[in-house]
């Protein structure tokens, strides 16, 4: 029955997306330990093991794709605020180079992202973050996210969390990213 | 790039041997040359007889200490460059490089022959030379034709050396097995007679007599020093054709080799 | 097949004791860099070895940047850098001297690339060869690889005796020189680290024959430790490679699709701890430790289950 669950979110959420239907597998059943290992990260960012640039390190040994690492990252320095519209992320290559990794992973992660419409890259020049990351319409954000309400649903179920308590961890999630950005806000003024 | 590579590796060899054969000839020449020399330890006779100074020099020096040494040579400069490369075990970065095994036969070898050419060449000019200083005089311009048998002679026993050199994949087990083939060609002939007789209750037929390396360079040498009866042709082209299949032979076996 | 970079077909080498490749098929894609894995003793190296033509093979054929392997060798060996597991080069010429012997071959060779790189990894460059240490010596064969101007690398161990600094340095200069200018880079490594954090794919051989060979990405997707606690849990499920139990807990390590197999393990009555993934070293151990060769069928569905996504 999961299974059958499994395969209509992604019909449903990713027609075109079918081909890949290893990826988005990996995407939706990774939710858990990428949450996990973003905890981690943020908890001990000075952690020696981790590859880094400026703003963005993998962690190849972990179990997740590399290419989701980066994926996570930026979608949660967006969200957090670090990263606004308009920034500049590192050229492909530079970003590879930097982290010791292939230039193809990067290269996917970004592709991904501008799928998306968190990305945005000039033809033969650099990415940025997209100016208007919620450019589609209300309705089709919320199909988006609707299968990530309902993993998390199935999943604290299955961890026989009651509906209550699920609510209130993805209330106190939230929190802790209105205060991550209400602190990188403060560092933007501070700057100017 | 390969060429200068085979070089360098031979390169020692071969002016230790040019320096040698330079210093034997030039050396030797002057003794006799000199009034002492030919009367003292070699004894040779009249001091005014310049032709027989020219033939006795030439003969001593050519036919047999440059034959032994040219001989020597051919033993010596074969094993290096591919002996080394199966010691050092760099056949596999040679071979890795986007060049025919043929080419890379072929040009370890040509180097190693021309260096033969050239010591021969040295020797023989070295010869005439000093013969032509000392005695004031050019007796004959054959001499230089001595070059030919000298250096196919060597060539012969180069290539030989070479081939067992690759085919036993060592330097040493190469250098030891010419040695061995060497020395018993130089023997066998002494058994002719004894061998034409077991010979001949098989095969019926005209037994023909090989010269032996070292017997085609004495000869040839000879027969430029004093041009009487016939100059082994037979024996030349034998061992011409000898210097040249060896190599083919080795290419076969380094095209089929699997490293 | 010529758009692969190294595309074998029922690769089969024979030594008179030992089948050390058997019915090899590759496919290396154009523009990544393949994490060729495998014990030692599983045909890594014959393989490489039959690529480069310095081995011929018993059946089967292959193409290499599109040249058939071994009738036009020379081609391939003109467009493709190698480093030998032995890294022996000539002992009594310097790295100077070698540059000067290795250029000649390459018309691509660029001189710049050795200045650059001979300063990057700090290679001693009037030093003769056999007086190297053997890291100095892996840099060497390294530069001489990387200044070629080569369509493919193949890299045998390429980290033997390289320090951490040097290594990085290294990888680096893979990513940023190599791989983004759309060359293949094949690697041949027990250095599980480093093949995960620079691979985009991995062929895993054993016994002669690919257990595996897919988007390192892929496999990770696929690849799970699934987590039950109860009583009665199944002890040697089908789907499961490997067992382990503690207590009331039992983890199984489970090739694909995991949720299923958690899913029943629920309707059974278990409860489901955890489902996690695994890193590149556990997928390795699992597959390649077994009692017996993996028989085709096993290969099949491996290869086949992670390499949809293609």
């Amino acid at each position: 029955m999961l299974g059958e669950l499994r395969s209509n979110l992604e019909s449903r959420s990713r027609p075109k997306a079918a081909a890949s239907a290893g990826v988005q597998q990996g995407r939706f059943f990774d939710f858990l330990s990428l949450d996990c290992f973003l905890q981690n990260s943020l908890d001990s960012p000075t952690v020696a093991v981790y590859q880094y640039s400026m703003l963005l390190h993998v962690n190849p040994a972990s179990g997740v794709p590399t290419y989701l690492q980066i994926e996570t990252q930026v979608k949660h320095y967006i969200a957090a605020g670090a990263l606004t519209p308009g920034d500049a992320l590192p050229s492909v290559r530079q970003l590879a180079a930097d982290l010791r990794i292939s230039t193809n992973t990067v290269a996917r992660a970004y592709q991904d992202l501008e799928r998306d419409g968190i990305l945005r890259t000039i033809p033969g020049g650099r990415t940025y973050v997209a100016e208007n990351p919620g450019s589609f319409l209300k309705a089709e954000r919320v199909r988006r996210l609707r299968p990530y309400a309902r993993q998390i649903a199935v999943e604290g179920t299955q961890l026989r969390l009651d509906p209550r308590e699920i609510m209130q961890l993805v209330q106190q999630e939230l929190d802790a990213l209105e205060e991550e950005n209400e602190r990188y806000g403060n560092l933007d003024r501070k700057a100017r | 790039m390969y060429v200068w590579k085979c070089w360098r590796d031979s390169r020692s060899r071969f002016i230790v041997f040019v320096i040698v054969i330079s210093a034997v000839c030039v050396l030797f020449t002057i003794y006799a040359a000199t009034p002492g020399g030919r009367t003292g330890f070699f004894r040779i006779g009249p001091a005014s007889d310049v032709a027989y100074l020219w033939s006795w020099v030439a003969t001593t020096l050519l036919q047999a200490l440059t034959t032994i040494i040219a001989l020597f040579a051919g033993l010596v400069l074969a094993p290096s460059s591919v002996g080394q490369e199966y010691q050092e075990q760099t056949l596999g970065f040679l071979f890795t490089r986007p060049r025919s095994r043929r080419y890379l036969n072929w040009t370890c070898w040509s180097v190693g022959a021309c260096e033969i050419l050239g010591l021969v060449a040295t020797s023989v000019l070295g010869t005439f030379a000093t013969l032509i200083c000392v005695s004031r005089y050019i007796y004959s311009w054959l001499l230089l034709a001595a070059i030919l048998p000298l250096f196919v002679g060597a060539a012969a026993v180069y290539s030989m050396t070479y081939f067992l050199t690759v085919y036993a994949r060592s330097s040493e087990k190469g250098l030891s097995y010419g040695v061995g083939i060497l020395v018993m060609s130089c023997f066998l002939p002494l058994a002719q007679p004894q061998l034409s007789h077991v010979l001949s209750h098989v095969w019926h037929g005209h037994v023909v007599h090989l010269a032996s390396f070292l017997s085609l360079m004495w000869t040839g040498c000879g027969w430029v020093i004093a041009p009487a009866g016939a100059f082994p042709i037979g024996a030349l082209i034998f061992y011409a054709l000898l210097a040249l299949a060896f190599p083919m032979l080795a290419q076969l076996v380094l095209e089929r080799r699997e490293v | 097949m010529s758009d692969m970079a190294i595309w074998t077909e029922k690769l089969v080498k024979t030594y008179p004791d030992v089948r050390a490749v058997d019915g090899l098929n590759l496919n290396v894609p154009r523009g990544v860099v393949y994490g060729f894995l495998g014990r030692n003793g599983a045909g890594k190296s014959s393989t490489i070895r039959i690529l480069l033509g310095l081995a011929r093979p018993t059946e089967g054929h292959g193409t290499v940047l599109g040249f058939p392997i071994g009738r036009e060798q020379v081609s391939i060996l003109e467009r493709t850098a190698y480093v030998s597991e032995s890294k022996t080069l000539y002992g009594n010429l310097t790295p100077r001297e070698l540059v000067r012997f290795t250029r000649g071959f390459y018309p691509k060779w660029s001189d710049q690339a050795v200045r650059k790189y001979s300063q990057l990894l700090e290679i001693p460059m009037d030093r003769p060869f056999s007086k190297l240490s053997q890291g100095n010596r892996t840099k060497v064969c390294l530069l001489l690889a990387l200044s070629q101007g080569a369509d493919l690398l193949i890299l045998d161990e390429p980290a033997t005796g390289l320090d951490p600094v040097v290594l990085d340095e290294f990888l680096r200069i893979l990513v940023q020189d190599v791989v983004s200018e759309g060359k293949t880079v094949f690697i041949s490594s027990h250095q599980l680290s480093d093949v995960e954090q620079i691979a985009d794919w991995v062929g895993l051989i054993d016994h002669g024959r690919l257990l595996l060979e897919a988007r390192l990405d892929d496999i990770k997707g696929q690849f799970r430790w699934v987590t039950a606690a109860g009583t009665g849990l199944p002890a040697k499920p089908p789907d499961a490679l490997l067992v382990a139990s503690e207590g009331n807990f039992n983890k199984y390590l489970v090739k694909k699709n995991a949720d299923a197999f958690a899913a029943e393990l629920s309707r059974q009555g278990a409860t489901i701890a955890e489902v996690s993934p695994l890193g590149l070293r556990e997928i390795f151990l699992a597959l390649v430790r077994k009692e017996e060769p993996c028989t085709f069928g096993n290969v099949g569905e491996i290869a086949a289950a992670v390499s949809s996504s293609l």
